[in-house]
């Protein structure tokens, strides 16, 4: 395999990663963008701030393939403690038609018959203000999937993708987690976040999903984020763990 | 032996900062690639059947079983679009293939297109599940086909490759890489199949070792990919005796013996492509030096006075065998009379045209 096969191989993986882990990336705390303010990424999804509490994120591209939106609002707001809830609704089959190709990029059979499915994701979302700029954000939800449970849509056993759609074929799964993020200085930011799925039905049964990053205020509209993305869990075919690198460009308006 | 070109990949020093910067641990980053030589896979069976030393002849057997397929029309014959199948499918197929293999019951079997951890066939490790459900104790597995990803029709994860089965213990198993097919794109050859020779050596217990081979060779490629496998394959088997080693070799080597009275326009090759796989038209003389430097199961002379009872190969499950692709040599001779071609219940008692789109073989063949 030639040094540009290798390269490019690479980079499509980098970019993946980092896509699929900013797909559901609005921020995986309570708060929200102040009315008015805007953010977006490379990868990561446009936020709007539409109110005092409230926030709209989507990722325009992404939606000529992918209809999706979240709506996050915030419900109690204190000095050291936010709770909100996230919603999020998409419309997956348009994306999977898409893959279901007799050539490259066919993650699926081209001959598989997809049905109409909706997909929400509702959660609940707590923060806490500790000591020394340290935010705790622990969160649960649920998602679930119509329309898809009855059909034989082979199941994509890819990271990050198998465990996400896996209420397209058993109709729920349950995701919790916790974020931990502390801003170091003026510019630099630290993550740490853990996430576990629960995948009622599958042959898995569960996956962890592992992400740490550091973020770079450039400036006071642009930063740089940076690190790691790491999967674990249990797969059709056995167990497997993943550890691929995250970026992106951030900005804010 | 001249060893075949590297199939791994290669590492400079720049693209292994590239990757350490990534933390990406290894640049093989689907899993694809193997080494020039690597020890094979060993498996033994749950629970052991007869391993008596064999004290007349042992019965040889080859077969390429298309990873438990049967006569699924999958996509890459072009009858049908089939990529995956579900595990009550593929138990059901392995069923078929165990019964057949238990009435011949044979002591070695070489066999190719074996899955053991593929999404086309459920994940099911078919290696394991035959030496379950046959009398043969142990295996030597060797992928020619390993992706954790092929990112293309939905095939999803793969490994599939050659095993020998033995009745006996394996105590040495390697793959061996053969070439791969030059004229393709770095993308497609990164994620294609990887074509190798097993070769192992069994020893019953108290008796002699002996060599056993195993190969299956390019169907596809349209450049002299495919030719080069099998003098490989001849070269290797040539040293074995240049040694004075006994072997017993065979294999699918996707191409028709001389003297084939077709050799191409065959009723069931519909695919559209430029390149015809079984266009054989100048490829029947690629096998010619096995047959004459080696003791082929069906000689040459019984094939060329009529070739019918020895094919063993139709894409469609509604054509006949018509045309030979697999075969097993050795040097030391086969026992006279013994080698059946396992067309139908008729000729040869099996009914293999259900069971998968190659014939099984076998001849006896006794131990030194």
């Amino acid at each position: 395999m030639g040094m540009a096969m290798k390269i490019t191989l690479v980079l499509i993986l980098l970019l993946t990663s980092t896509a699929v882990a900013a797909v559901q990336n609005t921020g995986d705390s309570a708060d929200t963008l102040d009315e008015g303010n805007f953010q977006t990424g490379v990868f990561a999804p446009l936020r709007m701030g539409l109110g005092a509490n409230t926030e709209l994120a989507t990722h325009p591209l992404v939606d000529f393939v992918l209809p999706h939106l979240y709506l996050k609002h915030r419900w109690i707001r204190q000095s050291h403690f936010s709770l909100a809830t996230l919603h999020y609704l998409s419309y997956p089959s348009q994306a999977l038609r898409l893959v279901a190709r007799p050539d490259i990029g066919g993650l699926l059979p081209a001959n598989t018959d997809i049905p109409h499915m909706l997909t929400s994701y509702n959660s609940l979302v707590l923060s806490w203000q500790l000591p020394k700029g340290l935010r705790l954000s622990p969160r649960i939800g649920l998602q679930n999937t119509v329309g898809g449970t009855d059909s034989s849509v082979p199941t994509i056993d890819l990271p990050f993708i198998y465990y996400r759609t896996s209420s397209h074929h058993h109709g729920h799964s349950i995701r919790g987690g916790v974020e931990l993020d502390q801003q170091i200085t003026s510019r630099w930011q630290f993550v740490f976040d853990i996430g576990y799925f629960y995948l009622p039905g599958t042959d898995g049964h569960f996956a962890w999903e592992h992400k740490s990053y550091l973020q770079l205020h450039l400036g006071p509209s642009t930063s740089l984020l940076f690190g790691y993305l790491a999967v674990a869990g249990r797969y059709p075919f056995g167990q497997e763990s993943r550890l691929l690198p995250l970026a992106d460009f951030i900005w804010s308006w | 032996m001249n060893a075949a070109p590297s199939s791994s990949p290669r590492k400079s020093p720049l693209l292994a900062v590239i990757c350490s910067s990534l933390w990406i641990c290894a640049c093989d980053l689907f899993h694809t690639g193997f080494d020039n030589i690597e020890d094979a896979r060993l498996y033994t069976a749950n629970q052991a059947s007869s391993q008596d030393p064999p004290t007349g002849a042992i019965t040889v057997m080859n077969w390429n079983i298309k990873f438990a397929g049967a006569r699924v029309d999958f996509f890459f014959d072009c009858h049908g679009q089939e990529v995956l199948m579900d595990s009550a499918t593929v138990y059901q197929n392995l069923q078929g293939l165990s019964d057949a293999i238990n009435a011949v019951n044979p002591d070695i079997l070489l066999a190719q297109e074996v899955d053991i951890k593929s999404k086309r066939s459920a994940y099911i490790d078919q290696v394991q599940w035959i030496l379950d459900h046959t009398e043969l104790n142990y295996a030597a597995y060797a992928s020619q086909w390993k992706a954790d990803y092929i990112p293309s029709g939905g095939i999803g994860r793969v490994d599939s490759g050659n095993v020998i089965f033995s009745r006996w213990p394996i105590t040495r198993a390697t793959r061996i890489a053969l070439p791969q097919i030059d004229a393709q794109d770095g993308f497609t050859r990164y994620f294609y199949l990887k074509r190798n020779i097993l070769h192992t050596r069994i020893q019953p217990s108290g008796r002699a070792s002996v060599n056993v081979l195993n190969t299956h060779t390019s169907a596809y490629s349209v450049d002299d990919t495919a030719y080069r496998q099998i003098q490989i394959f001849q070269q290797q088997l040539q040293t074995l005796q240049d040694r004075g080693e006994i072997f017993i070799a065979g294999g699918d080597l996707n191409t028709i013996p001389p003297g084939s009275t077709q050799v191409s326009g065959f009723s069931d090759n519909v695919c559209e492509d430029d390149f015809l796989a079984d266009d054989f038209s100048s490829k029947t003389s690629w096998t010619q030096g096995l047959y004459d430097q080696f003791i082929p199961a069906v000689s040459l002379t019984d094939y060329i006075s009529d070739n019918t009872p020895y094919f063993t190969h139709s894409i469609s499950g509604s054509v006949f065998w018509n045309r030979k692709l697999d075969y097993l040599f050795s040097n030391s001779p086969w026992q006279t009379g013994t080698t059946i071609t396992y067309q139908n219940l008729s000729q040869g008692g099996i009914d293999s045209m259900s069971l998968s789109d190659h014939a099984p073989i076998s001849s006896q063949w006794a131990w030194p």
